[in-house]
């Protein structure tokens, strides 16, 4: 910073004034303060007094001594706290012994050889000179008569033909490698019209997921959340078990109809892309307002209504004011 | 050191390394705890390599369904893919399979972490200033690819979070317009969850992203070599010069001992704190809400359950 009153003084940097500055230094103070080079160099107490170079030596030595002794205590470990079947205990202290003497084992040197490096090997530093990263103008100008005889001999920018239809055949070779890939998922199949189709249809019972019983309506209380695949929905039952439920599970809550502040329900088949498949499945919540002692049914079209733009709805109704039995601490109960 | 002229002179008689010593071994290296960050990520990436490699020995990439019979009592006859299984194996049967796991996810955070603070320092000193732009890419790139290695990774045990976490990609991918469902599709072999996307994930994890990871740290050394080091300014420091220490021996020593130092640090802390204990969330269901995440859960939001 220049002083008081030499304000002025302060300079853009520009090579006609001869001011030292580095690129991209967008101002300068004339009167900024030399470089004093470099300090005197400091003698450390291990180059001052052999005794502490002794004792730094014995310490660094001790030290990776010490090493060894954690690196055969780990060995012990190994066997000495040993995974006993069916317990797990025993796992948390193999892990914890094993791991603390590998540790240890490994810290050591790592302290003794920075010590060493620091209090016992020279330490005069060192000054290297940078250059500018671009080549030499000799071999810049060398590289580009390469490059001009290259092309000359090549023919590559005098024969335009060649060079295009080159260009074209390297445009088109990694095509095949693109179809190759096609394979990687099932033949025959259009996955758009696999993912608008879950298991639930007009009249398929709800049951318990996962033990597949069938949910009594009459269980169903005020307040009380279910969650519910489509009967026949077990890992017995059905073959694609993990892809049928991703899209089929559903949260089911009873709420009093007048909590509810019903959104106008989307047509199925209007929604398009991403919005037609459950982004995760428990966020759609079936919902019906009769019921009955019978067993309940889904009264949902064949695509589910519950999968259909679960975001749409939520944007425009309230949010679920029943906290869920199995996760407490994510819902909070709304007061009504 | 009769010995060493030998091996030496055997070396170089048919390398020419010695050109490559003469040039290299009295590089200067300033000093400076800030420029040590970096170096921490360099170690934290070759200590993953040493516990994954550990890890693949035992792991299988393969969602075949399985019924769990390890010691882990409460999953015992619970159906699950061959990789939770496997998994489960290596935390639970295998000695030290479960150090070398919380190795691997330790050093894989702290990984993370040194390379986001490496260019935050980078950053705000200018580092990244010509002629160092490209290094700069080189850097960020990397960083890409080591998230991409954590996703992929985490994505392998199949568990109830990986399962999520997968999950939420999948809607990712599928929300992609016009091409997004075939590409879905595509990536899990059919239907979410299918039973091809933990091999599939695997070949990225160990094979290819490593292969590129390797080649541009590779690339970012070689850079850093041909620009020299950044130094802060003070006396006798110039923008001609570098003043520091040689890296043989007293930087090379302080290097070594760095990584001994991470290592130690990377076991003490997988031996004493547990990381993503895939038994408390059991093998991936589509439908379960639950609330235990490990801290790096990535499914925390309500909407996600």
């Amino acid at each position: 910073m220049a002083n008081e009153g030499h304000g002025s003084e302060v300079v853009p940097v520009d090579s006609s004034h001869g001011v030292p500055a580095s690129p991209g230094t967008l101002v300068v103070a004339p009167d900024a303060i030399e470089n004093p080079g470099l300090p005197p160099h400091r003698e450390r107490i291990t180059d001052l007094d052999p005794k502490a170079d002794r004792r730094n030596e014995r310490g660094v030595s001790l030290l990776f001594y010490l090493s060894l002794v954690f690196s055969v205590l780990a060995i012990v470990a190994y066997f000495a706290v040993p995974i006993v079947p069916d317990n797990p205990d025993s796992v948390r202290l193999n892990t914890l012994f094993l791991g603390l003497a590998i540790a240890l084992a490994l810290l050591t040197i790592g302290v003794a050889t920075v010590h060493w490096g620091k209090a016992l090997m020279a330490s005069h530093e060192t000054v290297e000179m940078r250059h500018p990263t671009r080549g030499r103008e000799s071999t810049r100008a060398r590289a580009v008569e390469i490059f001009d005889l290259a092309n000359k001999e090549s023919g590559f920018g005098r024969r335009s033909l060649l060079r295009n239809s080159l260009i074209a055949a390297l445009v088109a070779v990694p095509l095949p490698a693109i179809f190759l890939f096609r394979d990687l998922a099932p033949k025959d199949n259009d996955p758009a019209a696999k993912l608008s189709h879950t298991m639930w249809k007009k009249g398929t019972r709800l049951t318990r997921d996962p033990s597949g019983t069938p949910i009594l309506a009459a269980d169903v209380t005020l307040g009380s959340v279910f969650h519910v695949v489509p009967e026949g929905l077990t890992q017995e039952e059905q073959e694609n078990y993990l892809e049928e439920k991703a899209k089929a599970a559903v949260l089911l809550m009873r709420l009093k109809p007048e909590d509810l502040q019903v959104s106008p329900v989307a047509r199925p088949g209007t929604t398009t892309g991403s919005s037609r498949t459950p982004r995760s499945a428990p966020t759609s919540a079936a919902r019906w307002h009769s019921m009955s002692s019978r067993p309940t049914t889904c009264s949902a079209p064949a695509t589910s209504r519950s999968s259909t733009s679960p975001a749409k709805r939520r944007s425009s109704s309230a949010p679920p004011s029943v906290p869920c039995p199995s996760c407490r601490s994510r819902w909070t109960a709304k007061a009504t | 050191m009769r010995v060493t002229g030998a091996v030496s002179n055997y070396i170089d008689e048919r390398t020419s390394i010695s050109g490559f010593v003469k040039e290299l071994g009295r590089k200067v290296f300033p000093d400076h705890w800030s420029f040590m960050i970096g170096e921490v990520a360099l170690w934290c990436f070759v200590i993953i390599l040493l516990s994954g490699t550990f890890l693949t020995f035992f792991f299988q990439a393969s969602m075949t369904e399985v019924v769990y019979d390890g010691s882990y009592t409460p999953l015992k006859g619970l159906s699950m893919s061959a990789a939770m299984d496997s998994t489960l194996n290596i935390s639970f049967d295998v000695r030290g399979g479960l150090l070398m796991r919380q190795v691997h996810h330790w050093a894989a955070l702290l990984f993370i972490a040194s390379i986001g603070l490496h260019m935050l320092r980078v950053f705000f000193t200018g580092a990244f200033r010509k002629p160092r732009e490209l290094n700069w890419l080189i850097g960020f790139v990397l960083f890409v690819l080591a998230m991409a290695e954590g996703f992929t990774g985490y994505s392998l045990p199949d568990d109830l979070l990986s399962g999520n976490g997968l999950r939420i990609i999948d809607g990712m991918v599928k929300g992609v317009p016009v091409i997004g469902t075939w590409i879905s599709y595509l990536l899990f072999g059919g239907e979410f969850p299918g039973t091809q996307i933990v091999g599939r994930l695997y070949t990225l994890h160990i094979l290819l992203l490593p292969a590129v990871v390797v080649a541009l740290i590779g690339l970012h050394m070689v850079f850093l070599i041909v620009h020299k080091h950044t130094q802060f300014p003070g006396p006798g420091k110039t923008n001609d010069n570098v003043v520091g220490y040689p890296i043989l021996p007293v930087y090379g020593a302080k290097m070594a001992g760095t990584f001994f130092l991470v290592f130690g640090v990377i076991v003490a802390i997988a031996s004493l704190f547990a990381i993503n204990p895939i038994w408390n969330y059991g093998p991936y269901d589509p439908s379960p809400c639950r609330r235990a995440h490990s801290p790096t859960g990535t499914s925390a939001s309500p909407t996600a359950h």
